[in-house]
């Protein structure tokens, strides 16, 4: 009896598409517009934050070693600092390889180090990788209280900024959501009051025989949901055609980051795109049934 | 069957009485004529039985069931127990006779062996057998408003309620739907039908209920057409 009912339902939904065909595209159409800005955006913000989060992974601690402590004492401390909660990686540079390091950062003038090796002018560091950068700064304090370390940097301003921009693009995100939403609801529901005008009798007389509110509400719903789909689709395959063309130049330029790949996101904007057009659909088309049902 | 207790009602936009202490009882299987001028109550009756309305005052009970307490979900299944005829047929053109039927049908949820055994027994009861494939459009008036009493009669109810169903109708073709409503009336259905057609009510000798200006003035039993007079 049900799948009687959802098949009535159905082919009275393509009926009316077919009898609405212009109408129909049209607000397919706008809708596809709609949901491309969405996918434009999601793929944007999604990069954004993929990005964001390489910022925070190069984001560490380093731990400066006392430079009495010997080459022995200071490899030592490993152990206690990688058992600091929170910690998930640690990396020694002896003095010796700091040196080194420095030099070859000075190119030329890093003959002008020589001789200075052995005041302590370079100590020995661990550098730091912890599991949650929103937790470095307690992170930083109990590594303060191990003896030997005698200071540890943090790079809380980059750390700060980075959640900010992140933060910030969850929010115009979920704005962007509402205000696209708002949009889609609008036009699908003006497109279905469309279809709803055209069959006013056929509703009013259902009504005298006695069907329920929904029996009459569901071709319509249905009609909004596939107008949403068909948007959805649309709109999926030319984000994807885009973003793959994007994600295969950015690699060129883009070398101190890389983007999301075009199977990394297609699921979730797949999903995103068409759940997003057919509740848009059935709620538009919810809205545009409504003050019809009254009789 | 249909109890209507000092029924008054008030629509709210305008103000105007529309009916005014009006009590009444139908039972089972009578046939009642509704008569009156334009604007006398008959269709503000109409629409309470069809629960389109609810009274200002008093109370309407159909089948058992008050319908000013009925809820919006209940309203279509008490429909479905009240058959309802109209005077401009309301049938749907880009449907056959048989859709048009089977669309009434469909709704309540019947299967097609239902269908298929229901619709030619009441297109036979209305004499439509063999339209039953051609459009509202190629038929006459008096034929339309036979295919919307098959309608209306698809589902079984046990009210008929016509509203001025020979209204657009000539001499020959309303007495036709009369001897088809006084068939039906027969088979036991309840029939209350609103009309204007005085020869109609005298020669039929059924109960008439005359309403005035929202008052109800006379109910007699075997009653003649008596307004403005």
């Amino acid at each position: 009896m049900v799948f009687r009912e959802l098949r009535y339902f159905c082919s009275e939904a393509f009926k009316s598409i077919a009898f609405n065909i212009w109408m129909t595209l049209a607000s397919v159409i706008t809708v596809t517009g709609c949901l491309l800005f969405l996918g434009v955006f999601m793929l944007f913000s999604v990069n954004l934050s993929y990005i964001a989060d390489q910022v925070r992974e190069d984001c560490k601690l380093v731990a400066f070693v006392d430079s009495s402590y010997s080459e022995e004492a200071t490899k030592a401390l490993a152990s206690e600092i990688q058992s600091t909660p929170g910690v998930t990686e640690a990396e020694l540079e002896t003095q010796d390889e700091a040196f080194a390091n420095a030099k070859e950062m000075l190119g030329d003038a890093g003959v002008s180090l020589d001789g200075m090796r052995e005041d302590g002018f370079l100590r020995a560091s661990y550098t730091i990788t912890v599991k949650d950068l929103e937790n470095s700064a307690q992170i930083a304090d109990s590594l303060r209280k191990i003896e030997g370390v005698q200071e540890v940097r943090e790079q809380q301003d980059i750390t700060e900024r980075v959640s900010k921009v992140t933060n910030a693009i969850k929010i115009a995100l979920i704005v962007a959501m509402i205000v696209l939403a708002l949009i889609a609801v609008f036009i699908i529901s003006n497109s279905i009051k469309l279809a709803v005008y055209a069959r006013e009798k056929e509703i009013h007389i259902m009504k005298y025989v006695g069907a329920t509110d929904w029996y009459i509400r569901w071709p319509f719903i249905i009609e909004g949901i596939i107008v949403g789909i068909i948007g959805g689709a649309v709109s999926f395959g030319i984000c994807l055609g885009a973003y793959g063309y994007i994600a295969r130049s950015a690699t060129d330029f883009l070398s101190a980051f890389s983007i999301l790949k075009v199977n990394q996101v297609s699921f979730s904007l797949f999903i995103l795109l068409l759940l997003f057009g057919a509740l848009m659909g059935a709620l538009g088309s919810g809205i545009a049934v409504r003050q019809h049902l009254k009789v | 069957m249909i109890h209507f207790d000092h029924v008054t009602k008030i629509y709210e936009d305008n103000k105007a009485l529309a009916l005014s202490d009006v009590s009444f009882d139908v039972s089972k299987g009578e046939f009642v004529f509704l008569v009156g001028h334009s604007g006398a109550g008959k269709s503000s009756i109409i629409r309470m039985l069809l629960c389109e309305e609810v009274p200002t005052e008093g109370t309407v009970i159909v089948k058992g069931q008050d319908i000013g307490s009925l809820t919006r979900k209940e309203i279509p299944y008490l429909r479905r127990n009240i058959g309802v005829v109209f005077q401009d047929f309301r049938l749907l053109p880009a449907r056959t006779v048989y859709e048009n039927v089977a669309f009434a049908m469909r709704i309540v949820g019947a299967s097609s062996r239902q269908m298929r055994r229901r619709i030619p027994e009441v297109l036979n009861l209305v004499g439509l057998s063999h339209k039953a494939r051609a459009y509202p459009s190629q038929l006459s008036g008096g034929e339309k408003q036979r295919v919307s009493m098959a309608r209306a009669l698809a589902n079984n109810p046990s009210i008929l309620i016509a509203d001025e169903p020979t209204g657009n109708l000539d001499g020959e073709k309303a007495a036709e739907i009369m001897s088809i409503l006084a068939d039906i009336n027969n088979r036991g259905t309840t029939i209350l039908m609103a009309t204007h057609a005085e020869k109609l009510v005298n020669e039929m000798h059924k109960r008439v209920l005359t309403l005035d200006r929202g008052h109800l003035v006379s109910d007699e039993r075997e009653g003649v057409y008596t307004v403005g007079v």
